[in-house]
């Protein structure tokens, strides 16, 4: 029995020690004996303490100083989301492979920039858009894929809630607001559901209950020729909102939230036979027929539960293969890049003024 | 032309199916104010059934029965397509008119409809009357009442999962769930939505494999300082909605079955103090904060539970004061044009091919 080559173990540098940086990151990282953090970066000393203290990396309160080590294998850019973009091409710059967080950025030409100067840095550029190994997503597209549940007409995804909200990511120029700070979650996830090429974008945004200027309520509607249609609710203003997933197919259909999954639909040959009537039926019946139903259900494994350290799990072991073996990343940056196109687009039809305070 | 109030109108009611029957002739012969006297449908059948029950004359043609000169009002339940010609005819009898929904597919047959009965100097009434269903009074009542902020979204979703294959799956008869179903909620919800044309934008697809109309839709109508209207129709819904409407306000929402409504709501005065921070909230937190939430509810009462007699009878109150009191119509020829021009955007939206007419 050959023995299995030991793989290198990963030297991390975090930016940011925050909900992302730390309860996120550090948090899988400390638990994952393939990554080792050996040093992070946040301005604020309460943010950078966690990390010093329980795992002796060391601190800084300039990322530039991190960035100027020499001995890092990937930087996970954690930084809040305004900064994304020029901490990212100074990591490049400094020659470090870079985990970026979500959203990515604001534009697609900020993508490209970054996507270029990785290139040309010759190094990894890699996007924590941990929601495609999400068990509930994996389920719907296992199911989806599997055809049972014919061409499928739409699919409605809504991350919803009712809450108000006041803190640094409501603002723009933050590069806060729904759909930056959540929309990148179900927009990758629907974009992989609704196939190649670009979507029609009509999107709504609204401001309800924030106390910055950015919006918390987000509705787009995504077509194109032969393509599901994607209605995707990102709202912080829906007092009632029982599902995460509903699907629409031509024989039958899903629903979903993040724990567990309901899908029937029937096969046409088991169907009743029925023909194109013209004219009124009798007895002005409405048409009638009971159709062979077959129903079946998932619910999320015990082992797999807690949904954001399953997600980790998956997307540090993807990124693992790339950084050692240099595996193709799955979630790649052609597919990041066109959710950011949509977003923009988003954006570009929802000009919000810059004034405060619009909700409450 | 008003009536003389005592006197029963006289109604001639072409179309004997689900509607003209099962609807009108169900109200009328209840209601002394009205009084069915002559019938007109193509089947023999139907025409037998109507002679027996209700001791009524009954044509094949509804030409003939537009012939007599002992009818104040037509009432137009036949098949989508033919709504413009018969309502033409009957103009052009002299009777009023009341027209079934979808009143027609597209505005030009609108405005034909409107100018024949300025021309006649004769009412057109629509029967639109999902707009006295008691759960979308409620609905209205609680926007209204302002407890849910300003409404930033109403969704409507009329759904399940069932196949067609009678006349209603063709586009050739007018037929489709956007013109059959979202007639009536298009209704409601463009009095909810506020005055002026909003932007459509709508997603059509047909799931059925019998018919060649469509039987998905999803219309999205937005307008500056207007609520978002999100409207579902589908006969592909494997798990239909539990909510026939879902309002989204900066206060709070509601959401309602044809039976049922519930709302929850809060009072900002009475909400926890906060303010913006633009650093990081300490201890790596998300804002959190309980709202003071007042939550109701609203069943239909017993009396109007059967909601088509409860809005028939509404409806023909509506009717008998504008026909004999010379009272304006609540439900207007213009309004119901504003709906059909937004159907007509989405369908101009969404060409589906036709199968061949026969």
């Amino acid at each position: 029995m050959a023995k299995a080559k030991k793989r290198k173990q990963i030297r991390v540098g975090v930016i940011g020690q925050g909900r992302s940086g730390y309860d996120i990151h550090v948090g899988h990282l400390r638990t994952d004996r393939r990554f080792k953090v050996v040093a992070v970066a946040d301005p604020l000393e309460r943010q950078r303490a966690d990390a010093v203290n329980e795992l002796g990396a060391d601190g800084y309160a300039d990322h530039a100083d991190l960035l100027a080590r020499d001995d890092l294998d990937l930087v996970v850019n954690a930084s809040p989301s305004h900064l994304r973009v020029p901490i990212a091409l100074e990591a490049f710059k400094a020659g470090h492979n870079v985990l970026c967080e979500k959203p990515l950025a604001r534009t697609v030409r900020d993508v490209d920039r970054m996507i270029r100067a990785a290139k040309g840095a010759g190094k990894l550029l890699a996007v924590y858009q941990q929601s495609r190994f999400a068990p509930y997503f994996e389920q719907v597209k296992k199911v989806i894929d599997s055809g049972v549940l014919g061409r499928i007409v739409m699919i409605k995804c809504a991350f919803n809630g009712f809450a108000r909200r006041w803190d640094w990511q409501t603002l723009q120029e933050n590069h806060g607001g729904n759909l930056l700070n959540t929309g990148p979650h179900p927009m990758d996830q629907v974009l992989q559901l609704f196939g190649d090429g670009k979507p029609e974008v009509k999107c709504i945004m609204d401001r309800a209950n924030t106390w910055g200027n950015a919006e918390d309520h987000v509705k787009v509607l995504l077509t194109g020729k032969n393509r599901p249609t994607i209605d995707l609710e990102i709202s912080s203003c829906a007092a009632y909102s029982p599902y995460t997933y509903m699907v629409y197919g031509t024989k039958g259909g899903l629903t979903a939230t993040t724990t567990e999954a309901k899908w029937k639909y029937f096969r046409p040959v088991r169907a009743p036979k029925q023909t194109l009537i013209r004219t009124p039926l009798e007895g002005r019946q409405y048409c009638r027929e009971k159709l062979p139903w077959v129903e079946k259900t998932w619910t999320v494994p015990k082992g797999r539960a807690h949904l954001f350290p399953t997600m980790a799990k998956a997307f540090y072991t993807q990124l693992y293969n790339a950084l050692t073996e240099g595996t193709p990343l799955i979630v790649t940056l052609e597919q990041v890049r066109r959710q950011i196109a949509v977003m923009e687009e988003c954006h570009r039809q929802n000009p919000l003024s810059k004034r405060r305070g619009w909700g409450v | 032309m008003a009536k003389a109030k005592r006197d029963p109108i006289r109604v001639g009611i072409i179309g004997l199916g689900r509607s003209g029957y099962d609807i009108h002739v169900h109200h009328i012969r209840r209601d002394r104010r009205y009084q069915v006297v002559a019938v007109a449908d193509p089947v023999a059948e139907m025409r037998a059934e109507a002679e027996k029950d209700l001791k009524v004359d009954a044509y094949e043609d509804h030409r003939r029965l537009l012939e007599r000169d002992d009818l104040d009002l037509a009432v137009i339940a036949a098949p989508s397509h033919l709504h413009l010609p018969m309502t033409l005819d009957a103009f052009k009898a002299g009777l009023h008119v009341l027209c079934e929904k979808p009143l027609a597919p597209t505005v030009r047959d609108v405005d034909r409809m409107i100018a024949a009965s300025k021309r006649a100097g004769r009412l057109l009434a629509i029967y639109q009357q999902s707009r006295f269903a008691p759960y979308y009074s409620q609905v209205c009542k609680v926007i209204d009442s302002g407890v849910l902020g300003r409404i930033v979204m109403i969704k409507v979703v009329v759904n399940t999962f069932s196949r067609r294959w009678d006349w209603q799956v063709l586009q050739e008869y007018a037929g489709g769930c956007l013109l059959n179903t979202g007639a009536h909620m298009l209704d409601q919800l463009l009095q909810l939505y506020g005055k002026g044309m909003p932007e459509v934008k709508c997603a059509m697809d047909r799931a059925n494999p019998f018919g060649d109309a469509d039987d998905h839709v999803k219309v999205l109508l937005t307008g500056r300082n207007r609520p978002t209207i999100d409207l579902e129709i589908s006969h592909c819904a494997a798990y239909p909605s539990p909510f026939l409407y879902k309002v989204y306000g900066t206060l709070g929402g509601l959401v309602a079955t044809r039976g049922e409504a519930k709302w929850r709501y809060y009072r900002p005065e009475k909400a926890p103090k906060q303010a913006l921070s633009r650093t990081p909230l300490p201890g790596r937190k998300w804002c959190r904060e309980e709202l003071p939430w007042v939550e109701k509810t609203w069943t239909v009462p017993k009396s109007k539970a059967n909601m088509f007699p409860v809005m028939a009878r509404i409806f023909y109150n509506r009717l008998h004061e504008a026909l004999t009191e010379g009272a304006p119509l609540v439900i207007t020829p213009q309004q119901v044009r504003r709906q059909i021009a937004v159907i007509e955007e989405c369908r101009r939206q969404n060409p589906l091919p036709k199968r061949r007419a026969r």
